[in-house]
């Protein structure tokens, strides 16, 4: 009873005091333990070494204090990584780098090539980018992506791959590589340890290599030499080495798989198909001559054509009756246009003569005429119908004709003439033929007997001649629209008075008149004239000369224009 | 960043990959359950104290036809067992497989679904069978592939089992 009521009295008296001492104490052991804690705490994290359940419990805290401090001032933490950092960012770039020129030259050094231009039709088909083409072209192979998958459960440790967006589904392809290789091994039913190694689909393999507890998948575009799988194996082998105990002991958590990287990494080859250069250089050497000879094929060709044409040209200059007033090449095509007399020869033999097709030439020609004598000559005879034995000439506008023509014809002439293209004038070359005619008369006598004024039949033949010369005259003095005066005079001989030959001549002129008709010479006018002995053709006195002395002779004389009348 | 392998087990149509195919992320068609007999998705759960990708192995659904290639269990840190709440003999089959799942995997985390539970009127399952399986250990969940109840607490759990274990 009395403890109850000492207690009871403690409590009233220094209670609150007790339990403030109370609280003091908790709070000394509480900071006691810590420190207790601290002191131990470094040691037992060291004494769990790798160990997942407290990298788990620490990783939240960590996290959240990497943030915290990072919102805080990002500047020590960026200070902190500033060493890692910077080689990481300039390997990357430096790969990329790398990669890209790799990619670069290879394009630059196809982009001309005879393979480029198949290439590109082979992009164009497609629809496939040139640069992949180019690729799949002077690839041998290429690792894209490495896989490392824990053995048993199929999980993914590692992926590295070249191009990054790969990464996001590496975990499923993992599993699926598995249940894959597993399903094969099932259906199959393998041998232990036997498994699927290799999956090729177009041009993409897919190898892999087993280790005890891991394996390397690697996704290789191209054909991959043999060689590449010892590749695989020494990686699989040192990560096998390296990082058994955490493969052995794995359960889900990949970051001690880390370290693995770069020699996964290393596993992404690229190799390019060599080609030996010799053979390049062979091959441009050959383009180069193919191309070059082509040139000159063509060249070749251009020149014969030119020298070709030049001489078409030359000829058609020299060819008569041919005006060439333009020529040349025109849309890859020679052209010729120019005067061309129809009497002309054809240009087309030239070309043909040239060596020229009538299809390489354009040809324009106008027809004029020509003034080249040949063609003046060639019209003047299809106009003027020069009589047999008549020479036509030309030269300075001038129309020659030479040889015996009708005053007719040399009159219709010298007004037809003129109408020919280059002929000024129309000459006819020697003595006009009234002029011959007069002086063929003028030649003639009608001879008589002594005494006598009668025409003798001897004399006839002779008469008859004259009338021809007569009516030749007449016509060539009607032709010129001229008249001429004959004078018919009579003659004796010197015997007899004058007396007696006076009339005896008359005689004589009257009878050849009678017996030329002057009427039927409408253009001659006759002029009956009586001279005795007074003009005779001989002073002789033998018979002979007396005789050519006994005749009615002729003279004939111009008279110019025409007038009305005739004989008086 | 934890990864672990779980399996999808169960009978023909009893949801199983519609189940998932809303709640996962998977590359592959639904082909490769016909023909390979498996398809790999990959499901993202956040613990508390974790995040664990979950690589599902979605297996074909066993049936007269086709047999589950238990292979492919071979190192999974669990197990979905999926049973169709409208058919009482898919759960005889969820544990016919929860046997051979044991033999081969041994002891692991596993979680049985009853799925289709929106389908109230049609429920075949007995409970009392259910309450028994309870008794003996078993996590049970009820779960519609329609609406969406119970699937992510159903990963949940088995995620945080399978880190426990």
């Amino acid at each position: 009873m009395a403890d109850e009521t000492f207690d009871e009295l403690r409590s009233l008296l220094i209670g609150p005091e007790q339990r403030e001492l109370l609280a003091l104490q908790a709070q000394l052991d509480e900071a006691g333990r810590a420190r207790d804690v601290s002191r131990v705490l470094p040691e037992a994290i060291a004494l769990r070494g790798n160990d997942a359940p407290l990298t788990r419990a620490l990783a939240p805290s960590v996290e959240d204090a990497i943030t915290a401090s990072v919102r805080r001032n990002p500047q020590p933490l960026a200070d902190a990584l500033f060493p890692v950092m910077g080689p990481a960012i300039r390997k990357a770039i430096a790969h990329t780098l790398a990669s890209m020129m790799e990619s670069l030259n290879r394009s630059v050094e196809h982009s001309l090539s005879m393979r480029a231009v198949q290439w590109r039709w082979t992009a164009f088909r497609t629809g496939t980018p040139f640069s992949q083409i180019v690729l799949l072209n002077t690839l041998q192979y290429r690792v894209e992506q490495v896989f490392l998958i824990h053995r048993e459960t199929g999980l993914l440790l590692q992926h590295v791959a070249l191009d990054v967006r790969t990464a996001e589904d590496a975990d499923q392809i993992s599993g699926m590589l598995t249940a894959i290789r597993d399903f094969v091994s099932d259906s199959f039913h393998t041998k232990d340890g036997d498994s699927l190694d290799a999956m090729r689909v177009g041009d993409l393999t897919v190898v892999v290599e087993g280790g005890p507890h891991a394996s390397i998948a690697a996704v290789i575009r191209g054909t991959a030499p043999y060689t590449l799988r010892a590749v695989l194996q020494e990686a699989l082998e040192t990560i096998h080495l390296r990082l058994g105990k955490d493969l052995d002991r794995f359960s889900g958590d990949a970051a001690p798989f880390e370290p693995a990287r770069p020699l996964l990494e290393s596993c992404l080859v690229t190799q390019y198909l060599q080609r030996p250069r010799g053979t390049a250089r062979r091959r441009w050497i050959f383009a180069s001559a193919a191309v070059l000879l082509v040139i000159g094929i063509w060249a070749g060709l251009r020149v014969r054509d030119g020298l070709r044409w030049n001489a078409y040209i030359d000829r058609l200059a020299t060819e008569p009756g041919i005006v060439v007033l333009s020529s040349g090449r025109r849309g890859g095509q020679y052209f010729v246009t120019g005067l061309r007399d129809p009497l002309a020869g054809d240009p087309a033999t030239h070309l043909a003569a040239a060596g020229l097709s009538p299809g390489d030439v354009e040809s324009r020609w106008v027809p004029y005429e020509g003034h080249e004598p040949g063609f003046v000559i060639a019209r003047a005879e299809n106009l003027l119908k020069p009589p047999a034995g008549v020479a036509l000439g030309y030269a300075d506008g001038v129309l020659t004709a030479r040889g015996p023509a009708s005053e007719r014809w040399i009159v219709e002439s010298e007004r037809l003439a003129p109408t020919l293209s280059g002929v000024r004038r129309f000459a006819h070359a020697g003595p006009a033929p009234r002029a011959a005619l007069a002086a063929q008369l003028e030649n003639s006598t009608v001879r008589f007997e002594r005494g006598l004024s009668r025409v003798t039949p001897a004399q006839m033949e002779e008469l008859r001649r004259i009338v021809e010369l007569l009516e030749a005259l007449n016509e060539a003095v009607r032709a010129r629209g001229e008249r001429a005066r004959v004078e018919v005079g009579g003659h004796t001989d010197a015997d007899g008075s004058e007396a007696a030959n006076m009339p005896l001549s008359e005689a004589r002129t009257g009878a050849v008149l009678r017996q030329l008709d002057p009427r039927r010479f409408d253009s001659l006018d006759f002029i009956p004239r009586a001279f005795g002995s007074t003009v005779p053709f001989t002073v002789g006195t033998t018979g002979h000369e007396k005789e050519q002395n006994r005749r009615v002779s002729f003279r004939v004389q111009f008279t110019g224009a025409a007038r009305p009348g005739g004989l008086p | 960043m934890i990864q672990k392998k779980i399996c999808m087990l169960g009978g023909f149509a009893v949801g199983k990959t519609s189940l998932v195919s809303r709640f996962v992320h998977s590359i592959f068609s639904d082909k490769y359950l016909t023909t390979v007999g498996v398809k790999i998705e990959k499901k993202s759960v956040d613990l508390p104290d974790a995040k664990v990708d979950l690589i599902v192995w979605d297996l074909y659904g066993e049936d007269d036809f086709q047999k589950v290639r238990m292979s492919y269990l071979r190192g999974a840190s669990g197990y979905l067992l999926v049973a169709d709440g409208t058919r009482r003999a898919t759960l005889e089959t969820a544990l016919s497989l929860h046997e051979s799942a044991q033999r081969t995997v041994g002891r692991v985390p596993f979680l049985l679904v009853a799925n289709k539970a929106d389908l109230a009127a049609e429920w075949e399952l007995d409970e009392n069978s259910l309450a028994a399986l309870g008794e003996r250990g078993w996590r049970i969940l009820r779960t519609s592939a329609k609406t969406g109840a119970g699937v992510e607490d159903a990963f949940a759990t088995l995620a945080r089992d399978m880190l426990r274990a």
